[in-house]
Parts: C-alpha cells; structure tokens; sequence
C-alpha cells in the first residue's frame, strides 16, 4: 500500500507536460532558402498509444492532401477518393506496403500500420501525385506552416532527440529537454540535398503519359 | 467371392497406404510451416493448390499454364499435354474472376481440341489491407463447359459446378502453407464421374525476394463406378477405392519480377492408378 501511495505522491499532476517549438529553415544547396512547410519534427523517447480516430489522406485534385501525414503507431489513415476520376493508392515502402486497387469517389479504404518508418504513397494511375506517411512512436510531432514554424505540445518532461524529416534531405537530430512551464525553443537548419527520382508504378514501370482524365 | 476379397485387400492397403502417407505430407506440412518464412515472391505459389491471394480490384492479369500428363495404369508411358488460358480480373476488393479455356494437345499427332471453357470466381473472405493475418480464407466456385474428346476423363459434353474451400496459414503475399478441399460435381445423371473430391495441401518458401520452393500434396477422389449414390456405401466403396482415388506429391519454384511471375512443378503420382507425372509451368503478366 505504502508503494501505491509513493507513486501516486511521486506522479506529476495531471496535465503537467510540456511544449517544445521552433522554426526549421530549408535551403538549397547553393544557400538560397526553400519553401519551409511540410518539413516534421518528432521527439522520439517514449511511446504513445495511438488516437482513436483515424488519419485521412484524400485524393483530391489529383494530389494528396496533406502530402505528409505523420501518424502514431498503431493508427489507422482513411484514404478517400474525392476526385471525379479513379485513382489506386499503393506504396512498396518496406515499413508497409499495399495496394488498395481502383477506388473511386466516394469510396475510401482504411489501412493500418504497425510499424514505425517512413511510407511514400503513390496513385498507379497518376504519376504527379506523391504522398508521404511518417509512422511515429509517440503523438509528439508537427508539420511546419508556410513561415517553417512548428509547435508539439502535450509532452511529458524528459529529455529526448528531436528529428526534422523533409523530402530532399535524410533527418537530422538534436536533443531537447522538456520541461513542465517552461517551453522549449528549437530551431533546425536543413540543407536539402537529396535528389528525389521519379518513382515508378506499383509492377516497378515507367509510367506511361498521366492521362488527361 | 475373389474379386470382393481382391477387391477389399486393394482398398485396405491403399487405405493404409494413404493413411502413413497422409500423416508424412502433413507432419512435413506442419514442421515447414512452422519454420518458412515469408514469402512474397510471385502471386501464385502452387501449381495444384489454389491459395487465398487474388488481384487488387481493377487489375488485371494475363495468366496461362503449360501442363502435361502421363496417363495411369498400363499406359504410363504416354502422356496428353494442355494449354490453359485466362485473363483474370480483380472486380472488387474481394472478387476476382476468370474465364479459362483450356485446349488439349496430342502428342502423337500435335493436334490441338478445345476441351473446356470455365467461368469462376473467387472470394477471399478476410481484409485485404489488414495486415498479420495468421488464416484466411477463400472460396473458389465455378461452372465448366467440357467438349467431347478422346482425353477429357469420360465428362463428354456434359457441364459441371464445383466449389473449393481454400484456407492458408501465414501472409498474404506467400503463403506459409495452404489446405485446399473441394468439391465437383457433374450437372448431369449417368455420367462416369458422378462426383469429385479433391484436396491439396501446400507450402512455399521463400529464398530471396524474388525466387521461392515449396512442395505439394494433391488427392483426387472420384466417385462414379456406381449409377447411384446408395452403391457408394459397403462393397460399393471399395470398387470406387479401387479404382478412383488418385493421389501426388511434388516439389515447385517459382519467380516473381515486376509484373510477372512464374511457377514451375511437378506432380508425382504414388499409386498404379495415379499418373506418374504431372508437370507444370504458370506464368502470368499483370497488365
């Protein structure tokens, strides 16, 4: 009993946790600056459940929106089709691959992923349309608006490496101290220089001409 | 008197027979799946087993066979060969048809016959998305339009509806193992073959992410020597032991790259009624 007493003295009030924020720079290789929105930062260190509801990717536009989604691990991603044409979502990233074959509006097809990585997502039928899934073991993470500013609250005080992913570069990482009232600043500065190929179709070929549908 | 007896000596060895054998293929089945690993190489891993894997909706798959037969009994020696031929068709998430034809060609004079034309679907009964499913299931039903020939098994012109149980234990991609029952009847009475019982058991393994080896258990059971279901039982039985319980076994590899993949095997029968080999070579290409 006197050990159950001990942790509940021990445990921090409920909503103790704390916030890191910041701004993450991308640039060119040459130093000029690049659009800044769509980078993630996540803390990893510990491990969350994931939320009930379920992320969505729409097809929309013939793009996918959001472009990157980063998800906990364990949660499920609605991808629905809101656009007037077929679309077939698939990826063969090996954190998860699948195929949800053709859909088309309103269908929409649920997948879940137990593994944490980095998924690219792709349309068979669309070349143009590219979508990104970071799997995370914790909710702990933000996408950068358009000024590259980015803000993780609801964080259990520790001390943990933040990551910054963008598309053209590999993650970079810094440690970070959370502390409960005190909200932490991080900045990264990313240079991206990665070249991104054209990735191919679910059977491994070129694409052939998008079709104008 | 004699032929009975004859008759219940063959049909109590080939029971016994079957029964040690039986125990082996599944011993084997059991300890290979417990120790294969995953297997994604190529879309269908058996040559005689259906698995439960079909193509995403909206795909499309260009898929033939090549098989050969030695015929059973005195005339081993010789053998019949086919050619099969379907475009397959992903029509929702959890159906996926085809219309196979199938065209008999003799080896002695190398002329081709048509010998059946089937229309079948299959239904996978679990979530195609979900992942770290142990067991899942398919059923398999179709109708077949058989041509008369020389080498078609006695079913003359006659239709006949069949239906197959499929269970496989382990991912979607390549199955751990695979059991497979089934079932054919003929749609009409007095024919050779009043009905068909067959089951497989299967599994693969995988060597690299694109080339894979398993084995295969196959019996077919056909019941008919008898106009009617009622001879079936007692003495009945033992005449369709006799002659109409077929059985095989055989290795299989196959390969998967890109958009197409490849599965080559062969059967080997392991009674004086089973043909002594049946090799196979499928292939399909994903347009």
């Amino acid at each position: 009993m006197w050990f159950i007493v001990g942790m509940l003295l021990s445990a921090a009030p409920a909503g103790a946790l704390g916030s890191v924020k910041g701004k993450v720079s991308l640039k060119e290789p040459n130093g000029t600056a690049a659009p800044s929105s769509g980078a993630v930062v996540y803390l990893v260190g510990f491990t969350e459940p994931p939320p009930e509801t379920p992320a969505r990717m729409v097809q929309k536009n013939q793009t996918f929106n959001p472009p990157v989604l980063p998800l906990t691990l364990g949660q499920t991603v609605d991808f629905a089709n809101e656009d007037p044409m077929w679309h077939n979502v698939f990826s063969v990233s090996k954190a998860r691959a699948f195929d949800l074959g053709m859909t088309r509006k309103p269908e929409s097809k649920s997948v879940t992923f137990s593994k944490t990585g980095v998924i690219d997502v792709y349309c068979n039928i669309h070349p143009q349309m590219v979508g990104t899934l970071l799997v995370l073991p914790n909710r702990a993470f933000s996408v950068t608006d358009a000024k590259g500013e980015y803000a993780i609250s609801n964080v259990p005080p520790g001390t943990y490496k933040a990551y910054v992913w963008s598309r053209r570069s590999d993650p970079k990482n810094k440690p970070v101290t959370i502390e409960v009232g005190a909200p932490a600043t991080l900045d990264f500065d990313v240079v991206q220089d990665k070249m991104i190929e054209q990735h191919k179709d679910k059977h491994g070929r070129d694409y052939k001409a998008a079709p104008k549908y | 008197m004699r032929a009975t007896r004859h008759s219940f000596v063959i049909a109590r060895t080939a029971g016994a027979m079957i029964r040690r054998t039986c125990s082996a293929v599944l011993a084997t089945l059991v300890l290979c799946m417990l120790l294969a690993s995953e297997a994604h190489a190529g879309r269908r891993a058996f040559i005689w087993t259906w698995d439960t894997e079909t193509v995403n909706k909206g795909d499309i798959e260009i898929e033939q066979w090549l098989w050969a037969k030695t015929l059973a009994g005195p005339t081993r020696k010789n053998h019949v060969g086919w050619l099969w031929f379907s475009p397959v068709y992903g029509l929702f998430d959890h159906v996926e048809i085809a219309m196979p034809w199938e065209v008999v060609v003799d080896t002695t004079t190398g002329l081709t016959r048509l010998t059946n034309f089937t229309f079948e679907g299959r239904f996978r009964l679990y979530d195609p998305q979900a992942e770290d499913q142990l067991v899942k299931f398919l059923i398999r039903a179709y109708y077949q339009q058989n041509f008369a020939h020389p080498d078609n098994n006695g079913f003359g012109n006659k239709p006949h509806a069949g239906i197959d149980l499929v269970m496989s234990v382990g991912d979607v991609a390549g199955t751990h193992g695979t059991i497979n029952v089934g079932g054919m009847a003929d749609m009409g009475f007095g024919s050779r073959h009043l009905f068909r019982q067959v089951a497989t058991a299967a599994f693969t393994y995988k060597l690299s992410d694109e080339w894979r080896v398993g084995a295969e258990y196959l019996h077919e059971l056909n019941f008919g020597d008898a106009p009617t279901a009622m001879s079936l039982v007692g003495s009945g039985a033992s005449a369709v032991m006799k002659n109409n319980f077929r059985f095989f076994v055989g290795p299989n590899v196959g390969l998967s790259r890109g958009r197409i993949w490849a599965t080559l095997g062969c059967m080997i029968g392991l009674t004086d009624v089973t043909p002594l080999l049946m090799p196979r070579l499928m292939f399909a290409v994903a347009i």
